[in-house]
């Protein structure tokens, strides 16, 4: 896979980007086929008597221009006037606020496992590059992305939840415990490690392999083959020459990987029930809640778009040649 | 000083040994230079990194002894090359472009090698010391502070020559250090090795394909074949020497003085600076005239508006003014009349690696030309007419014509692609840097076919080079570019003889005569690097460290 | 080298060519492989495996085993409609960004660059659930979040075949952009789009599973990722049942992703030689 390291967006593209999220939000449900009350309001507006719906439509402002009804949506999106979840009859952005930690703990534990496994997975094959050892580590991991994440994650469940007892099958936290202080803290590690497993040894792969190939790459490079030649120590050439550079690499993948794990937890969260965004996706979906549905999606998606954000600022400090060449 | 005494070295290719040197011996003294010759796969930058005990690291292996100051060494033990490399040997690679860590500063890249190889100097000495050697390479010391990236070529090349001298070696080895520069600034980096190989009392190693560097600058030579040392008077050193382009040996090709078929008058084309608004001139009211069966020089050095000139000439480019005429008429904008005017004029290009399509034989190759003018007679007719050309340019038909561009070597590239720009009959060849990256005895050979189709056919032929020796030999007509702009045009005759504007002279003295080039520079503007930019050299800086350093 | 690297995978690509054989005989001949219709309630619920029920029934009493044969017919087909449809579109786009340049390239590269940094499965799942759930509403959805991948890749490949030296020759003597295009750009450009065929298609089987398990396949078409849906809503994983009704269609799916890829790896040697190294002498 070769990863184009130089790519680089600026502020603007990300405001930008922000916006066309936003607007596809708000389009969505307009545009599709089919009656958009239903999108917003739940499949029972078919079953309302017709000054229901058109109290309903200008609720949602459905009977004014497309313009005024984009102007109302930015408004009421920044004051957080997200509407009520029609099936779990609460405000929307109070359920989204607390699923939010709950993925960002799976998604970001995980990102930190899987990149450190992974480069030093990486690492450790490209050292040993064309040995057994190193195709065998190459192996695995492509045969560990093949699977499905869910279905990893119920062979998981099935193994160590129910056969061999050692974590719970399912949830973040045990309810109705009043745990606190560290066993709240031991109880909710206990539940986070399968999925954390899971999602981590679906993502390992892709660290392993930029690592592996990065490695290679660059252990060809001339300014690496001269730092032997000028009799630099070992451990300089390998942590300010070859680690350094090969970093580059790694923060694009670790700043592409987010999409991805945040893909992954959806359906990981939904084997484990565990209660972050994925699994309230998944809920929304099962009560056909499209409202909770979109937000769901609007937060993630702009939960990406901050951390590709970040890892783009990071990238800029770490190569000096961004910013000049533009 | 240094002796070296059966060096062999090997490589793994495909689970068998290759010999890439084989049992070579030489003799370096004191305050010496040899040069080290060979073409593309001799083995000649394979020594310069097994001297630095560099092999194990490339997948290699050496064998063979060394003597160094009076100890003998065993290529094949690993000891005392810690205490060798950079202290005692150093060297400028080949790609001294990439030979920084992109993410640290020149300065810091410097430094480092201080630190880990003098470890008495504190931080600020260090500093010092670096940035008197930037100086002493003749940079601005402020590029301590710069990135890789921020430099251009040639700065790259004396900073890599900055980092080379930093701990004051006693050998310090030149591979290839300033091959793809353009000879005035080659003649600036050597001047400044050569004074400080003078004054610092060290060895120099020139590993190099050049054998005019050799022939002025070194004491001694070793010329490496396939891995084998050549004794003297060998056919292939002979082939070798005769091979080399010399000034003003030019075989006389014709005489004659027809009508131009192709005149460009006036050609001004301007860019705009990447980044910035400014913009520069590329080409500033060029003409160029090319007269059927005579050859036309282009001569320039990189950046000089030679490209941006034949791209005109080909209406890959729209030029700002200027007017090209062709067979006496004016060609406008008219797609009908440029795509006339293509059918005949044929081209080559610099690079014999990617100008030819790989995923094509050598048939479908040359015959390309003829499907694009539609001047394709059916394939078997078309067929014949390539074995015919290929024939001309050198190539036996039935072995080539159904090979691919990767089955063939360079040469056999450039023939090929020699073949393909004729296939139309062209009436106009333009040949840009066609020998650029030819050994040298091929570049000869290819240069002959020129001459000879230029003369067999009557094409007017327009050869662009950045190499006045090249053009020397086969041109009737030379035109200098510099900066865009018509310094010189004429005879090479004419040339040498009211050499007036000094960037013809230093053209011509760095390409025939090194020593007399720097005298010339001497008396011109002593101390003054001219490398173009203009970057003055601070007065000398005190050597006070550099002594330290050679006493420890 | 690239000769080697073609040697060493050659095995592996011959195991993806078995892989993806077995499969389609599977789905070719499922009415006569399966020993039941797989729609029609053959057994009693949740029974365990058995001469008569190789891999025991489901939660309404249907035969499984039959499910997962006719499960390779929505699999496989959908995976190589999907791949077809998305790369063809993606590398459609990334030729025309490549080649056409200016303004153009600008815009289709920035409606990548937006496609790429959105979480693709949320989308999906978006999509999927306002759509619908028909066979070519799935097309269409994992095409649609699926598209951007070969475009850009296609596109940067394309501009370094333009950039080649007898790009630039062919373009002097006459040669027009059509022409270039059809003859050449495309040409050195269609294995790295059939090594994309290949990845799309191992990544549409994925994607395929991951929205049938989440409930948003078609309810009417049997498919490997749904039987997994009804193992989980009626947890299999807490009995034995997961050993018959879990494992079968997840190794299913991943033979099958694996067999998409390995034969991608194959041609991607072709498409992607790289720059040889370890030349010490230039």
């Amino acid at each position: 896979m070769q990863v184009n390291w130089k790519r680089r967006r600026g502020t603007a593209q990300y405001l930008i980007l922000i916006l066309v999220v936003i607007t596809v939000n708000f389009a969505l449900p307009r545009m599709l086929p089919g009656n958009p009350l239903v999108f917003l309001a739940g499949e029972d507006v078919g079953l309302l008597s017709y000054a229901e719906r058109n109290e309903l439509l200008s609720r949602y402002n459905l009977d004014r221009p497309l313009p005024v009804q984009y102007v109302h949506y930015l408004r009421d999106l920044v004051t957080l006037q997200w509407g009520d979840s029609f099936s779990k009859r609460e405000p929307i952005w109070d359920i989204l606020w607390g699923r939010v930690p709950w993925t960002l703990l799976l998604a970001l534990s995980s990102i930190v496992l899987s990149s450190f496994f992974g480069a030093v997975l990486g690492v450790r094959a490209a050292m040993n590059r064309g040995r057994w050892s190193d195709i065998r580590l190459l192996l695995i991991v492509s045969f560990l992305g093949s699977f499905p994440s869910f279905w990893l994650g119920m062979v998981l469940i099935a193994v160590f939840a129910v056969q061999l007892n050692w974590f719970p099958v399912f949830g973040a936290y045990t309810v109705g415990t009043g745990y606190f202080g560290l066993q709240k803290l031991a109880d909710v590690l206990q539940h986070l490690t399968l999925p954390l497993l899971t999602l981590t040894l679906l993502s390992i792969g892709r660290y392993f392999l930029t690592m592996r190939y990065s490695l290679i790459e660059l252990m060809g490079e001339d300014y690496i083959i001269l730092a032997k030649a000028k009799g630099l120590p070992e451990r300089v050439i390998k942590y300010k020459y070859v680690m350094r550079n090969a970093l580059l690499p790694f923060i694009t993948v670790l700043m592409m990987d987010l999409g991805f794990v945040l893909s992954g937890a959806t359906v990981v969260e939904t084997v484990f029930a565990y209660p972050g965004l994925g699994r309230l996706m998944f809920e929304a979906v099962l009560a056909r809640d499209y409202p909770l549905l979109q937000y769901s999606f609007l937060v993630v998606a702009l939960i990406v778009i901050a951390f590709n954000y970040l890892a783009d600022r990071m990238y800029a400090y770490l190569d000096p040649r961004v910013g000049e060449e533009g | 000083m240094l002796n070296v005494e059966g060096l062999s070295c090997y490589y793994p290719v495909a689970d068998k040994e290759v010999t890439a040197v084989c049992n070579l011996s030489f003799d370096l003294g004191k305050n010496s230079m040899l040069g080290l010759i060979g073409e593309s796969g001799s083995g000649k930058t394979t020594v310069a990194w097994a001297l630095l005990g560099m092999l194990g690291d490339l997948g290699g292996h050496a064998h063979g002894q060394f003597t160094w100051k009076g100890t003998v060494y065993d290529f094949h033990s690993p000891a005392p090359w810690r205490h060798l490399r950079w202290r005692e040997i150093a060297i400028v690679p080949q790609t001294a472009m990439n030979s920084f860590n992109p993410v640290y500063t020149i300065g810091h890249s410097l430094t480092e090698v201080l630190k880990w190889h003098v470890s008495a100097l504190g931080a600020n000495e260090r500093s010092a010391r670096a940035k008197e050697i930037l100086a002493r390479v003749e940079l601005d010391p402020q590029l301590f502070y710069s990135y890789p990236h921020q430099l251009s070529g040639g700065m790259r090349q004396r900073a890599a020559l900055a980092k080379a001298l930093i701990c004051n070696p006693k050998i310090l080895i030149l591979d290839e250090a300033t091959t793809g520069l353009d000879v005035i600034t080659e003649g600036n980096i050597l001047k400044t090795v050569a004074g400080l190989k003078k004054e610092l009392g060290m060895s120099l190693i020139i590993i190099t394909h050049d054998l005019r560097l050799v022939e002025n600058l070194c004491d001694d030579y070793v010329v490496l074949k396939d891995g084998f040392a050549q004794q003297p008077g060998s056919p292939y050193i002979k082939k070798l020497f005769s091979a080399m382009l010399q000034i003003g040996k030019k075989p006389k090709v014709a005489d004659v003085r027809g009508v131009p078929i192709l005149v460009a008058k006036n050609m001004s084309k301007s860019f705009r600076k990447p980044g910035t608004r400014k913009k520069f001139l590329a080409i500033d009211c060029v003409s160029v005239s090319l007269t059927p069966g005579s050859i036309t020089g282009l001569v320039g050095a990189s950046g000089s508006g030679k490209s941006t000139l034949v791209n005109t000439l080909f209406h890959m480019l729209r030029p700002d003014g200027g007017s090209i005429s062709f067979q006496g008429k004016t060609i406008s904008s008219d797609p009908s009349a440029i795509k006339g005017m293509q059918r005949q004029m044929g081209l080559v290009r610099q690079d014999p690696f990617d100008s030819l399509p790989p995923h094509e034989k050598v048939s479908a190759v040359v015959a390309e030309p003829l499907q694009i003018h539609s001047l394709s007679e059916g394939r078997q007719k078309d067929l014949k007419k390539v074995s015919q050309l290929l024939a001309e340019v050198g190539l036996e038909p039935e072995v080539y014509i159904d090979r691919f561009p990767h089955q063939l070597s360079g040469g056999q590239r450039q023939r090929v692609a020699i073949a393909r720009a004729l296939v139309t009959n062209p009436s106009v060849l333009v040949l840009d840097e066609p020998t650029s990256m030819l050994d040298a005895t091929i570049k000869l050979e290819i240069l002959q076919l020129i001459a000879q189709q230029a003369i067999e056919k009557r094409l007017a032929v327009l050869l662009v080079t950045h190499d006045l020796a090249a053009a020397s030999l086969v041109c009737d007509h030379i035109l200098v570019l510099h900066h865009g702009k018509s310094v010189a045009s004429g005879s090479f005759e004419m040339l040498l003889q009211n050499s007036s504007s000094s960037y013809l002279r230093q053209l011509l003295l760095a390409a025939t005569d090194l020593k007399g080039y720097w005298r010339h520079l001497d008396e011109v503007a002593p101390g003054c690097s001219g490398e173009g930019v203009g970057v003055m050299i601070p007065p000398a800086v005190s050597l006070s460290v550099a002594e330290r350093i050679s006493n420890l | 080298m690239t000769c080697e690297n073609k040697k060493k995978q050659l095995p592996l690509a011959l195991a993806g060519a078995v892989i993806l054989s077995i499969f389609l005989i599977m789905a070719i001949f499922a009415p006569v492989l399966a020993p039941y219709d797989p729609h029609q309630r053959v057994g009693l619920p949740f029974s365990s495996p058995s001469g008569g029920h190789l891999l025991g029934t489901n939660d309404i009493g249907q035969d499984i085993f039959s499910e997962l044969i006719y499960g390779s017919r929505l699999s496989l087909g959908l995976a190589v409609l999907t791949a077809l449809v998305s790369t063809g579109f993606g590398a459609l786009l990334g030729l025309v960004a490549g080649f056409l340049g200016k303004r153009v390239e600008s815009v289709i590269m920035r409606c990548t660059d937006f496609m790429l940094v959105l979480p693709f499965l949320p989308l999906a799942i978006l999509l999927a659930a306002m759509l619908g759930q028909g066979f070519f509403q799935l097309v269409l959805v994992i095409s649609v979040i699926s598209w951007a991948g070969t475009a850009r890749i296609v596109r940067a490949q394309v501009l370094k075949v333009k950039a080649k030296g007898y790009i630039f020759n062919l373009q002097a003597i006459g040669a027009g952009p059509w022409y270039l295009l059809r003859k050449h750009i495309f040409r050195e450009v269609l294995p790295l789009i059939t090594y994309h065929t290949m990845l799309s298609a191992s990544n549409a089987v994925l994607i395929e599973a991951s929205l049938s398990f989440l409930g948003l396949g078609n309810p009417l078409l049997k498919s490997w990722g749904s039987i997994l849906y009804y193992a989980q809503i009626r947890n299999a994983m807490l009995t034995d049942s997961w050993l018959w009704w879990v494992i079968p269609p997840g190794l299913s799916i991943a033979f099958l992703s694996a067999g998409f890829l390995l034969i991608g790896f194959y041609l991607e040697a072709y498409a992607n030689p790289r720059v040889e190294r370890g030349q010490i002498d230039a």
